[in-house]
């Protein structure tokens, strides 16, 4: 277990009952928010490396927001891959708000990621996942050997959504239907959570079903995905 | 039309094609369970959701009157008990395998009416006319080959990989004042 986090509420009070956490991770003093905790979770590394094989797990109790400190750079490899399993449990009636920075898989880079996220009764969660095609700055995308993730969401037992990336070498990831020019693509999932996209000239839409609202997003820079998803996240009621 | 056709059949060997496929080789009603819960989880519009449902909901309808029985009825019995959502792409590939149906040409049968489907879409839409609609699908003959080769090569965890871009307009087209009807 590369990191271990256990929030809880007691009498009326979100705390970070448990904490533990190996080389590179780090989890600053949670902070009182919004009637929750915001608990930051930094990497002590330029990024991303081969040989990497983080294990990551969450135990939610109480309202919690969990955010980064930094974008999350996957840096070239010459050989292997690396690899990052997540584990969300959210208990019980908590709330969770999961904000990653958004990913940026470098030229010959090869990353798989497993999310598994479990809700239990009356449980409520935001999640939010941002890709960039590479270092576009640089002029560098989709140059990456590998970039595979899954994410999976279980309310009460019951898978209610999956999604999985795997933009792929010599792909079509420039075409329509897939990036469509665009460099950058977001995903945010909410389940038992009211939320409105707000006024935005960004390409996105939103779909609900049942207790589950899913947005989509395309656009060109990390930093207008991220401003929309804020924006989303501060609105739910 | 033509580039949109390469694309959809480049993202249906991981799904549509790719969820026929396994549903062939499932050896359980647990497999097919599993497969079916994938399957309706991957989507993130809830229009396509609910299409998915009724087309397969009829086709277990149309099988159930004309006295099919098997797993495709236990399927059936699954999706009206609520253990199984109901994916068509899954009903398609239990009747297969139940009917001992050669599973490449039944895959690139299902993958040509999907891209008819889309010529169709595309005919009325743009709109095309009827020979540039025949003509896409001609030209994207090798598409369905090359798809239905990648889905059957396609190991379970790489299923229900999205393309960005499809989902998004999937889930604006929720919105839209002109809209694609199912006949």
């Amino acid at each position: 277990m590369d990191l271990y986090v256990k929030t809880e509420n007691k009498n009326g009070k979100t705390k970070m009952t448990d904490c533990a956490f190996a080389y590179p991770y780090k989890v600053a003093k949670p902070f009182e928010r919004g009637g929750g905790i915001e608990i930051m979770v930094m990497a002590a590394t330029p990024g991303i490396m081969s040989g990497d094989r983080h294990t990551l797990r969450y135990d939610i109790g109480g309202s919690v927001r969990v955010t980064s400190q930094s974008y999350t750079k996957i840096l070239g490899m010459e050989n292997g891959g690396a690899e990052r399993n997540t584990e969300i449990t959210v208990r019980e009636g908590a709330f969770l708000s999961f904000s990653q920075t958004p990913v940026i898989p470098f030229a010959k880079s090869r990353f798989k990621s497993n999310t598994v996220i479990r809700l239990e009764n009356g449980a409520r969660l935001i999640y939010t996942d941002i890709l960039c095609a590479g270092r576009t700055a640089h002029g560098e995308r989709f140059e990456f050997d590998e970039y595979f993730t899954r994410t999976e969401l279980y309310a009460d037992g019951r898978l209610i959504f999956f999604d999985s990336m795997r933009p792929r070498i010599n792909g079509r990831n420039e075409s329509i239907g897939f990036f469509e020019g665009y460099t950058h693509q977001g995903l945010l999932f909410a389940y038992g959570a009211e939320l409105e996209i707000p006024e935005t000239d960004v390409e996105c839409g939103i779909s609900r079903m049942g207790e589950l609202t899913v947005v989509r997003a395309l656009a060109n820079s990390a930093e207008r995905l991220c401003g929309l998803f804020e924006k989303i996240a501060v609105s739910i009621k | 039309m033509r580039e949109y056709a390469l694309s959809f059949l480049e993202n249906a060997a991981y799904n549509e094609l790719g969820f026929m496929y396994h549903a062939c080789r499932c050896k359980s009603d647990e497999e097919i369970i599993r497969l079916d819960a994938l399957s309706a989880a991957s989507r993130s519009a809830a229009e396509v959701r609910r299409g998915m449902k009724r087309m397969c909901a009829s086709f277990l309808r149309l099988h159930e009157r004309i006295g099919t029985g098997g797993a495709l009825m236990r399927y059936k019995a699954m999706t009206d008990s609520g253990r199984c959502v109901g994916s068509y792409p899954v009903a398609l590939g239990i009747y297969c395998a139940q009917t001992g149906a050669d599973v490449h040409r039944a895959l690139v049968m299902y993958g040509y009416s999907l891209l008819s489907a889309l010529a169709v879409n595309g005919v009325k839409l743009i709109p095309l006319g009827q020979s540039d609609g025949q003509r896409v699908i001609a030209e994207s003959l090798g598409a369905v080959e090359t798809a239905v080769k990648t889905a059957m090569e396609t190991e379970y965890e790489e299923l229900g990989i999205s393309g960005g871009g499809f989902e998004l307009r999937a889930v604006q087209h929720e919105g839209l004042y002109t809209r694609l009807y199912m006949s």
